[in-house]
């Protein structure tokens, strides 16, 4: 269980994020929405640890991340970042090695929860490649085998949280569907997904849950059908629309007004 | 072993077998060239002004019939020869590995020890100990000892500022680390140049030579220093090869993974600083190794440490012990610089990886 406790964050002695109340299931799904420099990224940086809070606390299964040891908090979280460029090429095997670094694990043990994620996420075909040579969408289910490798253990994913920062906004449509599927399998699992999105309408189709931030604070948090409402969109994002539910869809969109409408 | 998902037996053999040809093919390389590292060396002591023939030499040396020739043949051998050779090994290694580690902490292939000020501050305090010791009529006997411990303490002065430049509140910044390197240096280098000025034709001669490297009369006092010093650096560094492999991904990917960035950083630089003030302090500057060396690694190897330090220490003395036999045979009975000859070598090197990027950039 994720739970966050009146969580304000301060960068450079100004309050970026205020008072933060959430949690979150093993399971379950959330995603962060708001507009640019709403906090989300510093939020989602104060929960991977990479930022020590001013007020309140995180805690991850019982205990606050921010008393835990690194290695021990690196085997139960993992982060994926937007991608970075690549400073130094390795194989894909090997990159994906490096995430069983936090356990200390006998050499065939790794093999073996290797070989379960890339059988799970069909990467058989990759293992010799140079990173360098894989596109957007390869890469990207590199980057999630990776962190899915980092929480694997003889319990599964069962309890485990990943952190996700825009995990799909380098990707086509095709593979950004692929994307929320192997992020569902892993919820299936028992793993906890935490995700900054910019596009809301695929917040709204494929996670489970919402925390809406405006200027740094929570305007709201909850399930998706409670959350994702014209109002709450209206006023965290200042633009004019509505949200529907289509017909045959479990899931709402928010549709805004057509631009000549606007200007009319 | 705790109970776990067996997974598709087809995968795990591929992942097996992928392993296992990744790591066969490097431990090879490896092995050669740690093979390589004796043999070259014993190549290298036979070399000179004078010619020495090892196994002969011994085999006297053993039946207690050694005559004049082979007595002198004995006396350059072991005096002369063997701790210049065994130097080399040492501080072509600890250049090497200290390029490897900086490239790593700086995550760029072109950064090299010298970025941190290392090698001109050495330069600059060994410059100002031939200028001082000129003026002043210091004896030659106790130049040879001030002279290398001005050289550390320089080397080590201006490591100490420029960290202190790149600290931050958060631990070591890597920008901030290139950028307060290139100002020590710009500045180490203006005062090398004024003392270039203010030097007469002698000392303007040794401060050149110096510059450029030189294993001539090296002593096994200075060996042995420098292996007590460089022994615990290497260990410390092949012990972290983990860390320093995951620090690749980025600082904050490494913690995500558990790695203590900031302590291994520091430590890392500290490693680094000491063992290249350690390596140019009694045998002045021998350039490129630090750059070119873990590059040709990386190469063949790979960016994992686990294999790239070995490698690097291996290479790193070949490169260093073949280019000081061609320094003293080349133009023998003189002898060249040996940073000459390791520019030689690293200078088309650097051209050829300079080529490759352009026509990788124009092809993306």
């Amino acid at each position: 269980m994720l739970e966050i406790y009146s969580l304000s964050i301060d960068v450079a002695d100004r309050r970026i994020v205020s008072t933060i109340n959430a949690s979150l299931a093993p399971g379950q799904s959330m995603a962060i929405l708001g507009a640019n420099g709403a906090g989300k990224s510093t939020l989602l940086s104060a929960l991977s640890k990479e930022r020590m809070p001013a007020k309140g606390s995180i805690v991850l299964k019982g205990k606050n991340i921010h008393g835990m040891p690194l290695r021990t908090l690196a085997t139960s979280r993992a982060v994926m970042q937007q991608q970075q460029p690549l400073s130094f090429d390795f194989t894909v095997l090997e990159y994906l090695l490096l995430a069983r670094a936090c356990h200390n694990e006998p050499k065939q043990q790794s093999m073996l929860f290797l070989s379960q994620v890339v059988s799970e996420l069909h990467l058989s075909d990759f293992l010799e490649c140079q990173l360098s040579r894989l596109s957007g969408g390869e890469r990207q289910r590199i980057e999630f085998a990776k962190v899915w490798l980092q929480v694997l253990d003889e319990n599964d994913v069962n309890g485990k949280l990943l952190l996700l920062d825009e995990p799909t906004s380098a990707l086509d449509i095709r593979q950004q569907r692929l994307f929320f599927k192997h992020l569902h399998r892993f919820c299936q699992r028992g793993g906890m997904v935490l995700t900054v999105l910019h596009d809301i309408n695929q917040a709204a189709q494929h996670m489970d849950h919402l925390l809406l931030l405006l200027k740094g604070n929570q305007l709201a948090c909850g399930p998706v059908a409670k959350v994702f409402t014209s109002s709450n969109i209206q006023r965290c994002f200042n633009v004019d629309g509505q949200v529907t539910w289509l017909s045959g869809h479990r899931f709402p969109q928010f549709f805004t007004h057509a631009i000549n409408q606007e200007i009319a | 072993m705790a109970r776990v998902v067996i997974p598709c037996a087809q995968s795990y053999e591929r992942v097996k077998r992928a392993l296992s040809n990744l790591h066969t093919k490097r431990q090879r390389i490896i092995l050669l060239l740690t093979s390589l590292v004796p043999a070259i060396a014993l190549w290298s002591v036979q070399q000179g002004a004078m010619p020495v023939d090892v196994i002969d030499v011994f085999k006297h040396w053993y039946s207690n019939s050694l005559n004049a020739e082979y007595a002198m043949h004995w006396l350059v051998l072991t005096e002369i020869r063997l701790p210049r050779v065994v130097l080399t090994v040492i501080t072509g290694s600890m250049l090497a590995v200290s390029g490897a580690v900086m490239q790593g902490l700086c995550r760029n292939p072109l950064a090299d020890p010298g970025l941190i000020g290392v090698s001109s501050g050495a330069a600059l305090f060994a410059a100002a100990a031939l200028l001082f010791g000129g003026w002043w009529n210091i004896p030659a006997s106790s130049l040879q000892v001030v002279q290398p411990l001005m050289a550390f303490g320089g080397a080590l002065i201006a490591s100490v500022i420029v960290f202190r430049l790149a600290r931050t509140s958060t631990g070591v910044n890597t920008l901030l680390l290139i950028l307060a390197g290139v100002a020590i240096n710009a500045l180490a280098g203006t005062l090398l140049g004024l003392i270039n000025a203010v030097a007469d034709d002698d000392t303007l001669r040794s401060i050149v030579f110096w510059t450029m490297g030189s294993y001539a009369s090296v002593t096994w006092l200075e060996v042995i220093i420098t292996a007590l010093v460089a022994a615990p650096i290497l260990a410390f560094f092949f012990s972290y090869h983990q860390s320093l492999t995951l620090m690749l991904g980025g600082d904050n990917e490494a913690r995500c993974l558990g790695v203590a960035v900031d302590k291994v950083k520091t430590l890392s630089l500290i490693g680094v600083a000491l063992g290249t003030a350690l390596a140019v302090c009694f045998t002045g500057i021998v350039g490129f190794v630090g750059l070119v060396v873990p590059h040709i690694c990386r190469l063949i190897l790979g960016p994992d440490y686990r294999y790239l330090l070995p490698a690097s220490a291996c290479l790193g003395a070949l490169l260093v012990v073949i280019a000081d036999a061609l320094a003293r045979t080349l133009v023998a009975p003189a002898e060249l610089p040996v940073g000459i000859i390791t520019s030689l070598i690293g200078v088309p090197f650097l051209l050829y990886l300079l080529a490759k990027q352009r026509t990788r950039v124009a092809h993306a």
